[in-house]
């Protein structure tokens, strides 16, 4: 990398970039192996432009970071390349309450933007995992969080948005409307594109009232088999306004968690429902963790309950597994250091089922989108980074 | 330039009775919804992804410009053949695949109309949520590439909302598979949304997987009318701030009230300046809290009067008004224009006063119903195709409720699309880099630009 020439340039262009060498420095925490050469935090659009039109001029892989907390999940290690920090991009650019409508700039912290919501009895549907991950990082992984069966992904939320392409142009692409049909929705290529195809600047959500009332109820289930039974009804049977089913393993029984949202009169009637039948009582926030886990596992819903047998089965003998779920998001986790041979046999069961299994960042069920798949997300990566600047070692590239 | 033998090709691939290509029988796939029309030199039917295939890769490899068609029901001029083009038309891949109701999704082909869908599901007590006034013609195909919306839009939100995954034949002939049936949870970059609202453009959907909802068991629907246009607005954003979200908030104007009541005598008053029709839906426990809400708002914001249906009969009184605003307007003028503009919601009220005041500014007449819950307006102007003057007064008045739109930070198209019809307003819509990087993309998809080529990018001038 010709990284002195790139930094005199970007310091003859951006009078006082704030540059540092490690990215502890500015309190991100990255894993081993990933060594950017340079991290700067531009404080305005305008330098991002500069930045990047540089790189691209000097050959400077560019890694845009915002809180870093899924960095390693979607990019490989690497050791080339200059971190762009978007961390003093963080201020409200337009808020409009009577249009259930905020556009706010990439680095805002999500904690910071629903605090300001929350005067107004609104907030984003998006519950992150960490309080510091930023809208950008949320649109750039399409995150959900725990109640994704009431409120899908981020991808669904964005109405708009402002990015830095991987040449430099700054591109607007939606707007600030519920409804928008007006040419292509470039915004959502860009949404859960980790990175790989532009730095995203801005961003206009849609946000929502608070609901009248959420409530967590909770329930142990004495063995796996009533797990099932009642995961079962829940999901499949009873008409509730449901927003998650969460569970965990105790060292006896499994707890079970349901969250409900809605109007405050409908949830009565729910959770006197829910008490009489099958138990379930008011219950504490605090919910499994499903994220941080070795092993994750996703299934359609109508095979949730056949995947999570399978797991039980296998877990029957060793009581080291603690399993958790997220039966409404599909999702399974577990912490072990199981066996090669039983990790297997997992993913053989979760093929099957048309699931995903990772296990320590790597897939151990093959989903194969083929040749043609991988050949067009890379047409379109070449043609709008034609220099392969922005996140050359991106994990969602595919040869 | 399709020739016989190519003629003869696309015959071997589909079947003697999937091939039109008499004179005769092209004419009627000139024509979509809008007042445009094209001259295709074959249209085909196809059965199965790997016809669609084949044909596509016939078009690739002799550079024929192809266009995906659905039912034509598009307004935008979207489905107007290229000249010399192969017709693809989907509609008999039209079976349901698959329906799974405990993780409600339905698997389908992309022929298969919006309404089949919808009777195919209800006895699982789930619905396919988008549901455009076209829905009994429109196919699920045309519905993802125009990202169609329908009246429950408010609440559910439009096609894209309820899309998981698509198999795509592409302009080169691969065919791929999008989008997942379940929570994602290795980094991947999902196609699936790209191609919802694209035109026909980037490729050929050849089947879909479609989100189901359950179906609310109760509705309630009520109007109430306004003195102005402005209490109206407020009225509406009062109902969304409180956490009300209906699946239907209509708004009509003066105008349209007046031309109704004629119709339909139904008694509203002469000075009625709007008229707000809202259903919710939900639990009967949710819907009696919203029900609450709405009445105080249409009290605090001085609705002159209101009605809520207490039967199936009365609703459909209810809705009479709205659904007889094509008849009772068609006959003021023999000709008319729809805008699809969309504003923010906070300023709603404020663009149907201004296309209002546009309407006595050039002598012409306009109705105005909008889907208030969206920002969503549709400005109908009326006018006499044969009198010169007046189409050219029309177009000028088209012309400044778009830049009104713009100016008010709306959108020129939230449902019809760009197509033809539009292209002229893109580059007040775009900045030139944003125009060009929307064509690099498209290259990437169909480096050959045969699909549906001449709809939804302009030509960029170079300077
Ligand atoms: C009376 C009337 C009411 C309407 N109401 C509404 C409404 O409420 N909301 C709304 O949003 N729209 C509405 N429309 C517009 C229109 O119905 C929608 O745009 C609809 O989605 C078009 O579907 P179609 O099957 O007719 O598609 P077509 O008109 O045949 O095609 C539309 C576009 O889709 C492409 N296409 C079709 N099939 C495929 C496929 N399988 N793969 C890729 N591309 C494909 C075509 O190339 C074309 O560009 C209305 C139209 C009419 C005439």
């Amino acid at each position: 990398m010709e990284n002195t020439e790139f930094l005199r340039s970007l310091r003859a262009e951006v009078n006082n970039i704030s540059t540092a060498i490690n990215p502890s420095d500015l309190d991100i925490n990255l894993e081993q192996n990933y060594n950017p050469q340079l991290v700067l935090t531009p404080n305005s659009i305008g330098e991002i432009v500069s930045i990047v039109k540089l790189a691209n001029k000097y050959g400077v892989p560019v890694y845009p970071i915002g809180s870093g907390s899924k960095f390693s999940k979607g990019i490989s290690p690497f050791d080339e390349g200059v971190l762009v920090s978007l961390k003093n991009l963080n201020k409200v650019i337009e808020y409009r309450p009577d249009n259930m409508s905020i556009e706010v700039e990439g680095g805002l912290p999500i904690n910071e933007l629903q605090r300001m919501l929350a005067k107004d009895n609104i907030f984003f549907p998006i519950d992150a995992s960490n309080d510091l991950q930023t809208i950008g990082g949320l649109i750039a992984t399409n995150a959900f969080g725990r109640k994704k069966y009431m409120y899908k992904t981020t991808r669904f939320y964005v109405m708009g948005m402002e990015f830095i392409s991987p040449q430099g142009e700054i591109i607007k692409v939606g707007g600030r409307t519920i409804k928008n049909v007006s040419s292509y929705d470039v915004h959502q290529l860009l949404a859960g594109s980790w990175g790989t195809l532009g730095i995203i600047t801005k961003a206009t959500l849609r946000v929502k009232p608070v609901p009248e009332k959420g409530i967590v109820l909770g329930y142990v289930a004495k063995n796996g088999n009533e797990l099932l039974k009642v995961i079962d009804s829940i999901l499949y049977k009873e008409k509730l306004s449901l927003a998650s089913l969460t569970f965990e393993q105790l060292d006896s029984g499994f707890l079970i968690k349901l969250e409900l949202e809605g109007f405050a009169e409908t949830l009565k009637l729910q959770q006197e429902l829910l008490q009489c039948k099958y138990g379930f009582s008011e219950s504490s926030y605090g919910f499994a963790d499903i994220d941080n886990a070795h092993g994750i596992i996703a299934l359609p819903l109508k095979s949730y309950l056949k995947g999570l047998g399978k797991l039980l089965e296998h877990n029957s003998g060793d009581k080291d597994i603690k399993i958790r779920g997220n039966a409404t998001s599909g999702l399974l986790s577990f912490n072990t250091n199981a066996s090669r041979d039983m990790l297997q046999n997992i993913a053989d069961s979760i093929n099957t089922l048309q699931g995903t299994f990772v296990f320590g960042n790597h897939s151990l069920t093959e989903k194969n989108r083929g040749l043609a798949y991988n050949h067009l997300i890379r047409n379109i990566k070449n043609k709008m980074d034609p220099n392969h600047i922005l996140v050359p070692a991106s994990k969602v590239m595919r040869e | 330039m399709v020739d016989n033998r190519l003629i003869d090709e696309l015959r071997q691939i589909v079947g003697n009775e999937n091939i039109l290509t008499s004179k005769i029988s092209l004419e009627t796939y000139s024509f979509d919804a809008s007042p445009y029309s094209g001259r295709p030199s074959v249209v085909v039917f196809p059965t199965t992804t790997e016809m669609v295939a084949n044909i596509v890769n016939i078009a690739n490899k002799n550079d024929i410009p192809l266009m995906p068609r659905g039912a034509g029901s598009c307004l935008s001029g979207g489905a107007i053949a290229p000249d010399g083009s192969i017709v693809i038309s989907l509609t008999k891949m039209n079976n349901i695949l698959e329906i799974d109701p405990l993780s409600k999704i339905v698997l389908v082909e992309p022929g298969i109309t919006n309404k089949q869908v919808q009777l195919a599901v209800e006895q699982y007590g789930l619905m396919y949520a988008p549901d455009p006034a076209s829905q009994n013609i429109s196919t699920i195909g045309g519905n993802i590439a125009e990202n169609a919306g329908g009246i429950r839009g408010v609440k559910y939100g439009s096609t894209k909302d309820h899309i998981l995954g698509l198999e795509v034949v592409l302009p080169t002939g691969d065919v791929i598979t999008t989008g997942n049936i379940h929570s994602q949870v290795e980094p991947e970059l999902d196609l699936t949304y790209y191609f919802c609202g694209s035109e026909g453009t980037l490729g050929i959907v050849t089947k879909a997987w479609l989100a189901l909802s359950p179906i609310n068991p109760e509705v309630k629907t009520m109007t109430a009318i306004f003195g102005s246009l402005e209490d109206a607005g407020s009225c509406v954003a009062e109902i969304i701030a409180k956490g009300v979200v209906p699946t239907t908030m209509e708004i009509m104007d003066n105008t349209v009230i007046k031309a109704v009541d004629d119709y339909l005598k139904l008694g509203f008053p002469r000075d009625a300046e709007a008229l707000l029709l809202l259903e919710i839906d939900g639990f009967p426990s949710d819907v009696k809290t919203q029900v609450n809400s709405i009445i105080n708002a249409f009290a605090s914001n001085h609705a002159l009067s209101y009605k809520i249906a207490g039967n199936e009969q009365e609703r459909l009184d209810l809705w009479k008004a709205r659904r007889s605003v094509n008849g009772a307007l068609g006959k003021l003028k023999p000709a008319n224009i729809v805008h699809d503009i969309v504003v923010p919601r906070d300023r709603l009220a404020l663009m149907l006063e201004k296309v209002a005041q546009m309407a006595k500014k050039y002598g012409i007449i306009i109705g105005q119903v909008a889907h208030a819950g969206d920002g969503n307006l549709h400005p109908t102007l009326y006018y006499d195709h044969r009198i010169p003057e007046e189409v050219e007064i029309v177009e000028e008045a088209c012309d400044e409720i778009i830049k009104e739109t713009i100016a008010q930070g709306g959108t020129i198209s939230g449902e019809h699309g760009i197509g033809i019809e539009k292209l002229k307003y893109m580059p007040l819509a775009f900045s030139k880099p944003t125009l060009n990087l929307m064509k690099n993309i498209k290259d990437a998809f169909d480096p050959k630009n045969i699909c549906n080529p001449g709809k939804l990018l302009p030509q960029i001038t170079e300077d």
